[in-house]
């Protein structure tokens, strides 16, 4: 119980030090005939506490906001957008495709949602067990609290390791399909094509994930009829994914300065080929480690059982024995 | 012994709120699966299903026959480890395990001697187009020369294309069995071949180096693959040996093997259970880990659509 009280003490010291040393931010001068861009700590005169400040932010992040701010408030947004889009995971309303079934989540809303619905219910878990435990080993009751504030915490994180996850999968499966599908989109432009009739010869016949941004790219381009939009949609979808960032910028500023595509994708070839041998190199190591791990573990547990247990059950009928 | 009983059953009700917490959580975010209940008249129709989406190569009475046997043979190697009884589903269960695992490492064989006829079969290509720049002759340099399924599938595309089938349908049939990007790639580039007027020695050549290179990075992953399904088979078969040694010395020297007393009671019988299914899980994992993230995953789309709109006036670029 002590401890309890002196860790509320402690939070409670550190949020009013917290309030009244925190830097309040400066208001820009406002000019005639602009509507001035309210920073959410410096409302109300810039007055405001540090827990409105938290509130704000806590309610600026739940409602999905602040995704083109850069500081770490609309940073922690931009990132998980970055994710959603990266795993293909992103819809929201006025989207062209319908969304992916399969996914949790598919925008801001809906993954804060998940955030604090997993963070109830392992919360819930985690007192459940704290509770068992307490009731075992005869610890002081508030220790389950310990278990709930724990579950709810990896509740809370577990939605961001499952779409840092997915967004990972995914862009390590663009990279390795790059490696096949780029030099063939060299070889159809090359032969002296367009470069739209090669991604729709690409895109006619299935293919992973590479192939459907593509796709998506060229559905942009049949409705605007401007490829440079198609080729920037699929870097804003795949930030995260640079050799498909970086052959969609070659190909813009190809197309923008009215050069040749055919060089481009012949320097991109070579370079997917090698990012491709890379990454099954880099696939290779991670496999074995996540397969030691497992196989370590598994192999000591088995030495226990079959070498360990007749010699300690001879121990314990010797011991029952006396 | 009270104080036993109090720690039962708070574990008991520790272990039932986890489960409700659990029930509850499960409803709340798991999506409506579907329905997997095997029928029994299905069951074979079911497992040929898997085995042809892994392209494995079998008939499901077949794999079932091999698993059983390998199966039975690894129950007893266990039974004789242990002399626990108990052991022999587990050893069944990983028969099936082995025997899949087996043929996925022959199927990646297989492909990997495929890629390598195909890389020279491209390169066969290439020497037909200059002397005479015909696609049959092509076609037929490859049915000709080429190596095992390679000079098979283009003898498949010459006789479809004689028929009067376009190179881009028959070339897709085989496609379509394949599945493997390599192809696809050459087919693109045979393709364009036969479409353009000009001149496509070099486009060809370039694909050949390409077609090569992709070879030899798949045959490094599966080298890579190959290696570490080994790897890992030393921890995972490593207990059982040296508790089979055990035995076995002891026996020869005691008359009664090590932990046969222990093997023989119910606590000894299901610590051998839980090992053997350990032992299951951990080979299954490691199976399944060594392909992880190595294949391109593909992915359904709009097919054919692109293709109807292909006819239609593009810009000029590149």
């Amino acid at each position: 119980m002590e401890t309890v009280l002196a860790f509320l003490a402690g939070l409670s010291f550190l949020l009013i030090y917290a309030g009244l040393t925190r830097p309040r931010v400066a208001a820009p001068p406002r000019q005639a005939g602009q509507e001035q861009q309210v920073h959410p700590t410096a409302r109300s005169g810039g007055r405001t506490g540090f827990m409105a400040a938290v509130a704000e932010d806590l309610a600026a992040w739940l409602q999905g906001r602040g995704t083109g701010d850069r500081s770490w408030r609309g940073g922690l947004n931009a990132r998980y957008l970055s994710l959603l889009k990266q795993a293909d995971w992103y819809w929201a309303p006025g989207e062209a495709a319908p969304p992916v079934t399969q996914a949790p989540f598919w925008n801001l809303e809906t993954l804060w949602t998940a955030k604090v619905v997993h963070a109830v219910l392992f919360g819930l878990g985690g007192l459940a067990l704290g509770l068992g435990a307490v009731v075992v080993t005869h610890a002081p009751a508030p220790l389950a609290a310990v278990g709930a504030v724990a579950g709810a915490v990896v509740g809370f994180v577990d939605p961001d390791s499952e779409v840092a996850g997915a967004a990972e999968r995914r862009r390590r499966q663009i990279v390795l399909e790059m490696g096949y599908k780029v030099p063939e989109l060299r070889v159809y432009v090359r032969s002296g094509r367009t470069f739209v009739s090669a991604l729709r010869y690409l895109t006619a016949r299935p293919g992973g994930p590479f192939v459907r941004e593509l796709h998506r790219g060229l559905q942009i381009y049949d409705i605007t009829a401007d490829l440079d939009r198609g080729l920037a949609a699929v870097v804003d979808r795949n930030g995260r994914c640079e050799p498909l960032v970086n052959l969609c910028s070659d190909l813009r500023a190809a197309l923008a300065e009215g050069g040749e595509l055919g060089p481009v994708l012949e320097a991109h070839a070579d370079t997917a080929q090698h990012e491709q041998r890379r990454l099954l190199r880099q696939q290779g190591q991670d496999n074995t480690q996540q397969m030691s791990y497992v196989v370590a573990a598994t192999t000591l547990v088995v030495i226990f059982l079959l070498i360990g247990g007749p010699a300690l059950w001879t121990v314990v009928t010797s011991l029952g024995g006396m | 012994m009270g104080a036993m009983n109090e720690v039962l059953i708070a574990a008991g009700l520790a272990a039932a709120a986890a489960m409700v917490v659990g029930i509850l959580f499960a409803g709340l975010t798991r999506r409506p699966g579907r329905v997997t209940a095997v029928q029994r008249e299905t069951l074979l129709p079911g497992i040929q299903v898997r085995l042809d989406r892994a392209r494995l190569g079998v008939e499901a009475g077949s794999y079932l026959t091999r698993s059983l046997a390998y199966g039975a043979v690894c129950g007893l190697l266990m039974v004789l480890a242990t002399g626990a009884w108990l052991v022999v589903p587990a050893g069944l269960l990983a028969g099936f395990v082995f025997v899949w695992s087996r043929l996925e490492s022959e199927r990646n064989e297989r492909l990997n001697r495929y890629h390598k006829a195909l890389a020279s079969a491209a390169d066969t290509v290439v020497n037909s187009w200059r002397v005479r720049p015909s696609m049959n002759r092509a076609l037929e340099a490859v049915a000709t020369y080429g190596q095992g399924e390679v000079a098979a599938d283009f003898e498949e595309v010459r006789r479809a294309v004689r028929g009067g089938s376009s190179l881009a349908a028959a070339l897709q049939a085989v496609a379509d069995r394949r599945q493997s990007p390599i192809f696809d790639a050459l087919a693109t580039a045979l393709i364009v071949a036969e479409e353009t007027s000009g001149e496509v020695s070099e486009v060809l050549a370039r694909q050949a180096q390409a077609t090569r290179e992709m070879a030899v990075i798949y045959e490094e992953t599966h080298d890579q693959q190959r290696g570490q399904r080994a790897d890992v088979m030393v921890g995972i078969v490593g207990p059982w040996a040296v508790m089979a040694l055990m035995r076995l010395t002891t026996a020869a020297s005691q008359g009664l093997g090590y932990g046969t007393e222990f093997f023989t009671t119910l606590p000894g019988q299901a610590a051998a259970l839980a090992a053997a299914l350990l032992t299951v899980l951990a080979y299954t994992h490691s199976q399944r880990t060594a392909g992880r993230g190595l294949v391109v995953g593909r992915v359904s789309l709009e097919r054919g659509k692109g293709e109807a709109a292909a006819g239609a006036a593009e810009p000029a670029a590149g």
